[in-house]
């Protein structure tokens, strides 16, 4: 445990802790306003009230699964400045979690048609859906490859 | 109505925290540098954030089991993010030497309690509506 804490690890640590902290603020957003959702009116005008049943029961699904990621990802952050070897642990368990999250959410997305073109314009909720979509996709794939490669992982 | 008001969860939580430090100290787990650390960690992080905040108003009138994974969420980051500053950072306090659920180095404790933290906000919603005046 005498590596020390590289520009890189500084980069990857805020990164995480920055995405952990809007995956906070989006669910807090989710339960106490409607920004973060999206107009079921535009997506199905014939029967507004079904579509929404469906979007909130399976978004109400996943809070319990992003506190897995956001404490695991908090853990590896944690471990990281402490520059002990878990930190690789909890970073790869926070990542693959993460990803695997994001790919259920993009492929319901997908399936019900939430990413057509025509929708994605008119309506906000669906665009930040898809930033948010893209953010975790990317930070899952760069965590996987810093951490497998990081020198704590052979301490 | 008082059942999830920020107030409630806050008297809540104060009491909560009290009990914490009060049996923490009988096991001398850990030291604090100074007393107005400890009188800080009961009304800042147990009152006001993790009580009022977190319980209070983000729990607000939601089910307990819909809301009850975020606020778990919500309290851990908060607490690791805290434990992870006292550690590196602040040294506000210190770990004994005693092993905390079979762990000696102290920043395993500083993960481990951060975590916990989490079950201090649900924990705190659990009784308000246990103890709901409404």
């Amino acid at each position: 445990m005498s590596q020390t804490t590289t520009r890189g690890d500084r980069v990857h640590g805020a990164a995480m802790l920055i995405g952990v902290l809007l995956m906070c603020a989006y669910w807090i957003a989710f339960y106490l306003s409607d920004i973060t959702k999206p107009n079921v009116a535009i997506i199905d005008p014939s029967d507004p009230g079904a579509f929404l049943r469906v979007y909130m029961g399976f978004e109400s699904a996943f809070p319990l699964a992003d506190g897995f990621i956001a404490v695991t990802s908090a853990l590896a952050i944690f471990y990281l400045a402490a520059k002990d070897p878990k930190a690789v642990l909890f970073g790869l368990v926070g990542s693959g979690a993460l990803m695997f999250l994001a790919l259920i959410d993009i492929y319901f997305n997908v399936l019900n048609g939430l990413y057509r073109p025509s929708r994605l314009w008119a309506d906000a909720g669906l665009q930040m859906e898809m930033v948010i979509n893209v953010i975790c996709v990317s930070l899952a794939v760069v965590s996987v490859i810093r951490f497998w490669g990081h020198p704590l992982r052979r301490a | 109505m008082l059942s999830n008001a920020p107030l409630n969860c806050l008297a809540i939580s104060l009491a909560l925290g009290a009990a914490c430090e009060l049996f923490s100290s009988r096991l001398r787990l850990w030291t604090y540098s100074s007393r107005t650390t400890l009188v800080a960690n009961v009304i800042i992080m147990f009152g006001v954030v993790q009580g009022g905040l977190i319980a209070g108003l983000v729990g607000g009138a939601w089910p307990l089991t819909d809301i009850a994974p975020l606020l778990f969420m919500l309290g851990a980051v908060v607490g690791l993010i805290y434990e992870g500053l006292n550690e590196f950072v602040v040294h506000g306090w210190t770990w004994s030497e005693a092993p905390l659920l079979g762990l000696t180095r102290s920043s395993d404790k500083a993960a481990v309690v951060g975590v916990l933290w989490g079950l201090a906000p649900v924990t705190v919603a659990i009784l308000s509506r246990l103890f709901s005046l409404s």
